[in-house]
């Protein structure tokens, strides 16, 4: 099966992707950089870029959003792939819990200074990696991340190495050979997720996969049986996988074009209730509810179900701090998960207040906010399918606004020339006013 | 579970941090001591003999495609690299021959991921030697415990424990080295924790040797990490989404506190005599032990091997045609044995495989099974053409629990190993890195094992 995905990705590559896919991976590109460029001056970010630039390799070629200091190609996609991740704002595969868009971003930074294919190539390369990642993740969902592992992680090193081995051209058996050592590079265990190590997850997934490219560009082998055999990658990660799913259709069906763009920069199982609290707070006319009570899908207790954040990484894990924050705020963004609007004595007095409240009737996409008055009447707001919350894609008009809010916040000015840069690459001959666009590049900035 | 183990349960990455952040030489009982030195000393010696193995030159060309290019030495070479890299290097060239440690409970086989990371942040803090041993100590013992505490499950659905719980020793002995307070060497444990990996359908592939090479890279980024502030979950190891509940079966985490510091796991490293699977040690003990019977190997008519037959079903290949194969045949083994007197990795070459000699003696071998014999265990007989029948029995291996390797033995096997290498400067090697704890770093181990300029 190894040597079949390995071929499957190395002919589709060769043959060029169609332009739906071309489009939808587009968009996720410029919002994985967007995300990237916004978080590139916060603090984790800064301690991961200063470790890649005084531990890292001497030679630094590879680019971060955002960013006038270089990397070696491991530290860049480190560094890119948690960046990206860090505000919760990237995108998500619903069904597997998989985060293509850090990971493929990442492992695309990590290899592109060697690269010199065209804007169509690196964009088909981006889109297989992450076509690949999803697929091996969707043949162990749902049980593997409802166990407690993170989908991102744990296929995103083998997307990662698909990406990679693709910009450096490897050999079928080459990129074999990848993948096979990237399934030993896994990593992804729920229980750090609400803390830092949750976006060092997709920062080391794109990292181990541009790792595990150049070892086998370079005849490092690993096992050719390494997802399906005995005592291999599903074995361990998810004894019950349905394995044909990986390369079942490929080419035909994509799952890529599931993948949606997160609208609130908070673990995706809130969003319904994060949008009853929204509307519901235009009802509110000011006042502030002094208790708030969540109906919702199970799933919100075990994804989402953290009552005390102190910190961004930990609200983002909170769906009561998401609904607080809207009810009070009424629109959530990522001002609302600042360490500083996380503690604020308002925002803390009503989450205090506010109960979780798992109803097997609920779907994961609907869920019932109800916010008690002083005075003891109760408003409330229901959210279901048909609002849409976690399948309606992010028109192109609010992706743009989006992408230049994120990138004004770390580096003012650029937001119209990223835009540009990434709309514009399936026709560009090659990546260089891409990399130009996000990076430091020929713009001086500090 | 009484109330007690799961109180003990819920502070065990805690617990760990803490003995590991506050682990010194001193503390550290004469018997675990030296079994830091033996553990060191044997995976210096197989990194200096595997120093130009296809997979280390595979890896270090990668590496140089990397720009990984840094102040960090490398055993046996003048390469130098970044801190990571160079502890994935000399990870993967400790453990490539199959020849390295074994924590025989376990199955980890510790020095390869815990070693690399400790000397490539040694090299960067310029800590003494005893506080690098003392540091490789903790590592061991957080990753055996850990290991005990996993429980056979989490090997027998296909984890390989030198990857997953070498992660988790190499973050304790480089975060030691860094003297990470215990809060920051939990952070570092968390890193490491979450990243545990490697799956032993590598077998046979360069990637099982991989896998203390990530887990010592690993380990001392994850270290770095937690010093410069990215903060963990606070049960990365006993939490409920953590590494004991997804990948083992049925842990029994309280294991891996008992007598935390009182006894040592570290003294249940056992060193392998020979670079091929365990089982056939005890017919290559005898075959060394027929050597002093019977000088001519011509002169020997037939031998007979009653082996355990597990012995058979991993090592029953009659005539190997590689050297790789050989490693499959306890005929080969004990033709070796015979022969040459010893069975490291020169005796599992493609020459060796073929020699006529060689071929000539295992075309005299038989070997039956007795599903009665002990775990370590034969009995071979050797007739001569003069009549004479020629008797050993092996009780317990060289190597096993019952009859560890002597010092003498280990030093005869890290010479046999460096002087293909580094020839008269073998002797000096090996005082460099035995007395590691007298030393005031590992400098002059890396200085010893390197190529003169």
């Amino acid at each position: 099966m190894t040597s079949d995905l390995a071929h499957t990705v190395t002919e589709l590559f060769t043959r060029g992707l169609s332009d739906g896919v071309r489009q939808h991976c587009t968009s996720l590109l410029l919002n994985a950089v967007a995300a990237a460029i916004g978080a590139c001056r916060d603090e984790p970010v800064e301690a991961l870029l200063t470790i890649g630039r005084s531990h890292g390799g001497e030679e630094t070629r590879c680019l971060v959003p955002g960013r006038r200091e270089r990397l070696d190609p491991v530290h860049a996609a480190l560094v890119t792939g948690f960046a990206t991740r860090l505000h919760d704002f990237d995108d998500e595969h619903l069904a597997t819990m998989a985060r293509p868009g850090a990971v493929v971003l990442g492992a695309a930074l990590g290899a592109l200074s060697d690269c010199r294919l065209s804007g169509a190539q690196v964009l088909d390369a981006i889109a297989l990696g992450a076509e690949s990642q999803i697929r091996i993740a969707s043949a162990m969902a749902p049980w593997h991340g409802d166990a407690g592992w993170d989908p991102a992680a744990t296929a995103g090193p083998l997307g990662a190495a698909v990406t990679a081995g693709l910009l450096w051209e490897l050999s079928a058996l080459e990129l074999a050979n990848a993948i096979a050592i990237a399934s030993s590079m896994t990593l992804g265990h729920r229980e750090a997720f609400g803390t830092t190590v949750a976006p060092l997850h997709a920062g080391k997934a794109a990292a181990n996969g541009v790792f595990a490219a150049a070892l086998a560009r370079r005849g490092f082998t690993g096992s050719l049986a390494s997802l399906e055999g005995p005592r291999g990658f599903f074995r361990v990660l998810s004894p019950s996988a349905e394995t044909d799913r990986v390369t079942a259709d490929f080419g035909k069906r994509w799952d890529v074009l599931d993948t949606v763009i997160k609208i609130y920069p908070c673990e995706i199982v809130s969003y319904p209730a994060v949008k009853a609290g929204e509307r519901l707070s235009s009802q509110l006319a000011g006042r502030q509810p002094h208790e708030a009570r969540i109906y919702c899908h199970p799933a919100v207790l075990e994804f989402a179900g953290e009552m005390t954040p102190r910190t961004m990484l930990a609200a983002q894990v909170s769906t009561a701090h998401g609904v607080s924050a809207a009810l009070i705020d009424g629109a959530v963004g990522l001002e609302q998960y600042e360490d500083a609007r996380v503690n604020a004595p308002d925002v803390r007095a009503l989450r205090g207040s506010t109960t979780l409240i798992a109803d097997e009737d609920f779907t994961p996409d609907s869920a019932v906010v109800e916010a008690c008055m002083a005075d003891g009447t109760i408003l409330r707001d229901a959210v279901t399918k048909a609002d849409g919350v976690l399948t309606s894609p992010l028109p192109e008009h609010d992706l743009n606004e989006r992408v230049t809010m994120l990138v004004e916040r770390a580096w003012s000015g650029h937001g119209r020339d990223v835009i540009d840069a990434v709309r514009n690459l399936s026709a560009a001959s090659s990546c260089s006013r891409l990399a130009t666009a996000i990076s430091g590049g020929a713009h001086e900035h500090s | 579970m009484s109330t007690l183990e799961a109180t003990e349960v819920l502070s065990l990455s805690s617990d760990l941090a803490d003995f590991a952040s506050g682990l010194r030489w001193q503390d550290i009982p004469a018997p675990a001591q030296l079994a830091a030195r033996r553990t060191v000393a044997n995976v210096v010696g197989l990194a200096i003999n595997a120093c130009r193995h296809e997979a280390v030159e595979a890896a270090l060309s990668a590496l140089h495609d990397l720009g990984m290019r840094g102040k960090f030495c490398v055993l046996g070479r003048s390469d130098r690299l970044a801190i990571a890299s160079a502890a994935f290097v000399n990870g993967v060239s400790m453990h490539v021959e199959d020849f390295d440690d074994t924590h025989l409970r376990t199955v980890v086989h510790p020095g390869a991921p815990i070693v690399p990371a400790a000397f490539a942040v040694a090299e960067l803090t310029g800590r003494d030697g005893a506080e690098v041993l003392a540091a490789i100590t903790a590592g061991v013992e957080v990753a055996c415990r850990v290991g005990i505490g996993l429980g056979a499950g989490h090997f027998d659905i296909g984890w390989h424990l030198t990857g997953t719980m070498g992660h988790l020793g190499a973050a304790a002995a480089a975060g030691r080295l860094l003297r990470l307070d215990a809060d920051r060497m939990r952070d570092a444990l968390a890193i490491a924790a979450t990243q545990a990996s490697g799956h032993t359908e590598q077998l046979g592939t360069m990637s099982k040797p991989m896998h203390p090479g990530k887990a010592a890279a690993d380990g001392v980024e994850a270290a770095l990490l937690a010093a410069a502030g990215i903060g963990g979950p606070q049960r990365p190891i006993e939490g409920r989404r953590g590494l004991g509940a997804l990948m083992a079966p049925a842990p029994n985490l309280a294991l891996a506190l008992d007598n935390l510091g009182t006894t040592w796991e570290i003294e249940e490293n056992a060193f392998k005599p020979y670079s091929c699977g365990i089982v056939s040690h005890p017919v290559i003990d005898a075959a060394i032990g027929f050597r002093g019977l019977i000088a001519d190997p011509d002169t020997i008519e037939a031998v007979e091997i009653v082996v355990r037959p597990v012995v058979l079903d991993v090592m029953g290949i009659k005539e190997p045609d590689t050297g790789l194969r050989s490693k499959f045949s306890v005929f080969h083994c004990f033709a070796v044995g015979f022969v040459d007197g010893e069975a490291g990795p020169a005796q599992y070459s493609d020459a060796r495989a073929t020699d006529a000699t060689i071929v000539r003696l295992r075309q005299k071998i038989r070997a039956t099974t007795d599903p009665s014999m002990p775990k370590d265990a034969c009995r071979v007989t050797v007739r001569t053409t003069d009549g004479v029948s020629h008797h050993i029995d092996i009780d317990h291996a060289s190597g096993s629990r019952d009859r560890p390797l002597t010092n003498e033995q280990l030093r005869a096997k890290f010479e046999s190993l460096v002087r293909p290498v580094l020839g008269n400067r073998t002797e000096d090697a090996w005082e460099r890195t035995w007395r590691l704890d007298e030393s005031d770093g590992v400098h002059a181990v890396f200085r010893a094992s390197q190529p003169l300029a």
